[in-house]
């Protein structure tokens, strides 16, 4: 019995890690229709990140706040400055010279029969010009307050957690037996936790800019493609030296080692409750937020039909990039639960990692790719039965076990447990 | 003379919607049917069904006396039906020429050991199908354009190449998808001698779906009107112009104003 | 339900009768085989002229590049031509490898009662090295049937997992092996059928013979160049490249996808099979599950898209590039350190990682950004579909596809 109840708390907890990774397959999925390969690998960025920050922010052994460098706190202030200079400076000359419309607002405005400023140019100008013009009017402005302000978040965070941290005291990490339960220390991992989610989404939102949306009307395959080769970015970039190296290492436990029951036999520890628990917190979060608001509404009205969705005013572009940020955050968030479950990280292009990431796809599969309550469920079913595979088959087949239920599914329901089937019209 | 091709009772609904009602159709050799009909009535899915994309959840299909329920798409085409496309489905980077060849394929003979081994025979073959799809290509006056991709060719240019595409697979029925749409009036008027020719010259059988009433009623001999899935008239071109039926499907009913009866 | 074809019959149209189609006869096979012979005449040059005379390093590197345009080849069958995404390939080269490494050192204990080396050039050792590269293809090539045809009905996006799945799986299964009997003895003793359970595990097949050398891997891509090329100007060939264009018009044209794209799985497994055989019992390789795993899969990936998805000379471009790559990069290193320091102010310790990440990391780095820019900028790759011989070379009439002969 105690084996039993053992491995079902074990499968349910790895499972909620697998259903957090799975939402952001099935979310990208259901609106890009492809298979973003480099999801795992933010799973893999979210938990060494989750590992800097804890470490920086003192919860090393040694209790050492490693506070944000002077030049990094100097240039973003000087980013920040820039960018708000020259948002001031368009609105400016906005108001006071009739300025050139840019390109786009000069067709809808030439389709709605009205004429662009006589000053328009009667050519296109040339890439460069058009990318350095484009630099310096309202996109340039844009998109450095937007850096700025992406940049901002998470160092504040860091900071804060660090200085939460430090209000503990440094005896915090050094007790014996384990990290005692304290406001300050909880609050700290919290703070560990939003920077390490923040970071690591705006990643998401970068990749997404920057890699696929470039290749919106190409063909599945590139994509396909793309996303192997940003996923071996991500994966041998996290391996440099000066990033996070080669070698496995240890996150410190942020958390007391507590077992808070005791049930059947089986030991149940604060780790797997809290694990558990936030994974669970964070599905029922975004359940709400797709069924239950507009943003919602949008993104699923983008997964049924992205150009119809467009003509009825959704913003689509911002819908995508949201819904990768929303889904990287999921699997940051998943990345620091699972490095507190599982302290030791390997480096990031280890074999676990992949492994990992395939099963969370797997999972969203079983579920029904596309669907965002069949990757909650398909997380919670992988998990289960990889671990009571393991438990009671063999466990050196536990990878087997999943890809044999990858194959059974496709073979039989390709479209997944809760997934439609997917007609093409001829 | 008995039919070549026999559609009966053919029947498919997509959950609740009833895309295709007791389809009955028959097809005699050197037939120039039409199928016409509203918009979403049900006539791509019909040819859906006769082609095997679809598979027909009532009713029989049988050609040449042979059943061809539960057929693949391929082995439909290699029993004898072709098809073109309503939204043009040419093979985009690969040439003219090549486009017409690959229809060929279902015709050959000699397998991957042939091919690998290159013996005499595959060589001949492939001679053969050139010379084959070369004449095609003249007969649909797209030889000076052999070597162009597929995709860079003009419109008009690209509905004689499914045509041709089509007719290399040396069908016995010939199922066009709207050939005309897009089309200028000279261009339609060409269409129609060309359809013509191609039916006496390839001794096929033709069902057409069309929404050009001038090209329908000038070359079809018979035609068969859907609506909502149901078929609500058969007959000639004059009878089904002044089938009540039809126009009614087509402007809709006159409007009944309150207190007046309906004439 | 089979229906037999007609063949072709160009009296539909108002012209001329129906030939028929010549009989082949054995007399008129050498021709065919011109090309073979050629190919078996260069293999031998290397290994007999130019083997020697460049020594035992780039005799290697040499080696490695013909197993890489071998496998990129293979590769290009399935990506390439028929258009389906398959990144697991590496997988089939375990197959095979583990299949040929088995026969050829069993084999060599039951015939000869030592796994060594045995016989000269062509001699009985060398044949059964051969036989069980041969053999290992036809594994693996079942292998792809066994994936391909569950799989290859599935949406595209599938297959690509499945098949990374399917490599991760062979991976595990391999590292449950036992370890490998050591004396004649013992493998006259085992029944024949437990012999290949015996296969090393994580630690690999150790003390299999070197045979692989230049001749043999050379002879292997000859055959399957000239594979490809015959492939891909026949009607088989367009037949593939319709699947890869448009599948439902390939359908409908009467094009049996599915048949064909397994077909095609189960060649490019075939000939991945021969490269494992090959890579097997390559100097200086100790044959383990590891090495042929995810990483052995994309490296083989990249080669064929960069090259150029469809191209047999652009795949066998980039397969020989990029095989020398690591060592080029690795020259690199020093002088490029060397070079950077003197214009920035580095520390020595940064310079030695530099050196390091240079060398190492920095392929991978190279390879991603590689892919993510081709995309982007030019998706068909270096050649597209096209061969080098296509191209518009100053007083040359440009060519295409269709009017191209093959060898």
């Amino acid at each position: 019995m105690p084996k039993f109840v053992q491995t079902l708390v074990d499968g349910l907890s790895v499972g909620s890690l697998y259903a957090l990774i799975a939402l952001g397959y099935t979310m990208v999925y259901g609106i890009l229709k492809f298979i973003n390969f480099a999801h795992s690998d933010i799973f893999v960025l979210g938990a060494w990140i989750s590992l800097a920050a804890a470490v920086g922010a003192g919860w090393s052994t040694t209790g050492q706040f490693l506070p944000v460098p002077t030049w990094l706190w100097v240039s973003l202030c000087g980013l920040t400055g820039v960018a708000l200079l020259m948002t001031a400076a368009q609105r400016l000359i906005a108001r006071f010279v009739h300025a050139e419309p840019d390109r786009l607002t000069a067709q809808v405005a030439s389709a709605g029969g009205c004429h662009p400023s006589p000053r328009a140019p009667a050519r296109g100008p040339s890439v460069l010009t058009g990318a350095v013009r484009g630099f310096l009017g309202w996109r340039g402005a844009r998109t450095l307050t937007m850096a700025s302000l992406a940049a901002w978040l998470p160092l504040l965070l860091y900071h804060a957690a660090g200085a939460v941290r430090a209000a503990a005291g440094p005896e915090l990490s050094a007790a014996p037996g384990g990290v005692p339960i304290c406001a300050a220390g909880l609050l700290s991992a919290l703070l560990v936790l939003l920077c390490a989610v923040s970071l690591v989404g705006w990643v998401g939102f970068g990749i997404e800019r920057l890699a696929y949306r470039p290749l919106r009307t190409a063909p599945r395959l590139n994509v396909l493609i793309t996303a192997i080769g940003v996923s071996l970015l991500l994966q041998n970039v996290g391996q440099l030296q000066w990033v996070f190296g080669t070698q496995p290492r240890r996150m410190p436990s942020l958390l007391p080692d507590v077992t808070l029951a005791r049930l059947a036999g089986v030991n149940i520890h604060l780790v797997d409750v809290i694990a558990t628990g936030t994974a669970v917190i964070l599905m029922l979060l975004l359940e709400r937020l797709v069924f239950h608001t507009r943003v919602g509404r949008a993104m699923r009205a983008v997964s049924f039909d992205t150009r119809i969705a467009a003509l009825m005013g959704v913003a689509v572009d911002r819908v995508i990039s949201f819904t990768f940020v929303l889904g990287s955050s999921l699997a940051a968030a998943a990345g620091f639960l699972y490095a507190m479950k599982y302290p030791g990280l390997n480096q990031s292009a280890h074999m676990t990692w992949l492994l990992l990431g395939l099963k969370a796809f797997v999972a969203a599969v079983v579920g029904g790719i596309g669907n965002i309550r069949g990757a909650m469920l398909g997380g919670f079913l992988i998990g289960l039965i990889e671990l009571f595979g393991a438990a009671y088959l063999s466990p050196q087949l536990r990878d087997v076990y999943v890809f044999s239920l990858l194959i059974a599914v496709l073979l039989l329901r390709p479209s997944g447990i809760l997934g439609r089937v997917a007609v093409e019209k001829v | 003379m008995s039919p070549l091709l026999e559609i009966d009772n053919l029947s498919l609904s997509f959950g609740g919607l009833k895309a295709v009602v007791d389809f009955t159709l028959r097809l005699h050799p050197g037939d120039l049917q039409g199928l016409i009909g509203p918009n979403g009535a049900g006539k791509t899915t019909v040819f859906n069904l006769l082609t095997g994309v679809y598979q027909p959840q009532r009713g029989e299909i049988r050609l040449e006396g042979r059943r061809l329920n539960g057929l693949k798409p391929h082995q439909i085409a290699a029993a004898g039906i072709a098809r073109t496309f309503q939204s043009s489905r040419l093979f985009s980077n690969l040439s003219v020429l090549d486009n017409v060849r690959v229809a060929c394929h279902l015709r050959t003979t000699r397998g991957l050991a042939a091919v690998m081994a290159r013996l005499a025979s595959q060589v001949a073959e492939e001679r053969l199908i050139r010379r084959w799809c070369e004449e095609l290509l003249e007969i649909f006056g797209l030889a000076n354009r052999r070597d162009q991709l597929a995709r860079n060719l003009p419109f008009g240019y690209r509905r004689r190449l499914e045509m041709a595409r089509a007719l290399a697979t040396q069908p016995k029925v010939l199922l066009l998808d709207e050939p005309a749409a897009g089309m200028n009036p000279q261009e339609k008027l060409a269409l129609r001698e060309l359809i013509r020719r191609v039916r006496q010259q390839f001794k096929v059988t033709i069902l057409l779906i069309e929404h050009d009433m001038g090209v329908v009623m000038d070359i079809c001999e018979q035609i068969t009107v859907l609506d909502h899935g149901q078929t609500i008239a058969v007959g000639t071109p004059q009878q089904v112009q002044r089938d009540p039926r039809v126009i009614e499907a087509y402007l809709g009913a006159p409007a009944e104003l309150p207190g007046e009866a309906r004439v | 339900m089979a229906l037999r074809p007609t063949p072709i019959n160009p009296s539909q149209t108002p012209t001329g009768p129906t030939p028929t189609l010549p009989h082949d006869h054995l007399l008129a096979l050498p021709r065919s085989l011109l090309p073979l012979l050629a190919g078996v005449g260069l293999a031998a040059g290397l290994h007999f002229y130019v083997g020697p005379a460049v020594g035992p390093f780039y005799a290697k590197l040499l080696i490695d590049i013909g197993i890489g345009i071998l496998l990129a080849n293979s590769l290009n069958l399935v990506n390439g031509l028929t258009g389906q995404f398959s990144i697991g390939h590496a997988g089939f080269m375990a197959v095979g490898g583990y299949t040929a490494a088995a026969i050829t050192y069993y084999g060599s204990m039951r015939l000869w009662g030592s796994p060594a080396v045995h016989g000269g050039f062509l001699g009985s050792g060398e044949l059964l090295f051969a036989g069980s590269c041969i053999a290992g293809g036809l594994v693996a090539a079942v292998a792809g049937f066994i994936v391909g045809l569950p799989s290859l009905r599935l949406r595209g996006d599938y297959l690509a997992i499945v098949t990374l799945g399917f490599g991760e799986i062979i991976r595990v299964l391999l590292q449950q092996t036992g370890d490998v009997l050591l004396t004649a003895d013992q493998v006259r003793e085992t029944p024949w059928w437990v012999l290949p359970t015996k296969a090393g595990g994580a630690l690999g097949f150790t003390g299999l013979p070197y045979y692989t050398s230049l001749f043999w891997v050379y002879f292997f891509v000859t055959v399957v160049l000239i594979v490809s090329l015959r492939l891909k100007h026949s009607s088989l060939g367009r037949a593939f490249l319709s699947i890869r264009e448009d599948e439902i018009a390939a359908e409908a044209m009467g094009i049996p996808t599915t048949r064909l794209k397994v077909t095609a799985f189960m060649l490019a497994a075939f000939f991945a099979g021969i490269g494992g055989g090959l890579f097997a019992h390559e100097i200086g390789v100790t044959l383990n599950p590891q090495d042929l795993g995810f990483q052995k899969s994309f490296d083989i990936v990249v080669m064929v898209v960069l090259g150029g998805m469809g191209s047999i000379s652009g795949v066998t471009l980039a397969g020989g590039l990029l095989t020398v790559l690591p060592e080029i990069l690795r020259s690199l290193a020093d002088p490029a350190v060397a070079g950077l320091a003197a214009i920035f102010p580095i520390s020595p310790q940064t310079q030695d990682e530099l050196r390091q990440v240079i060398g190492s990391n920095f392929r991978m780095i190279l390879y991603a950004l590689a892919l993510i820019v081709m995309m982007i900028g030019r998706p068909q790759g270096l050649f597209g579909l096209h061969e080098i011989w296509d191209f518009r070379w100053p007083g040359r009439r440009r060519s295409r596809l269709s009017a191209r002969g093959a060898p």
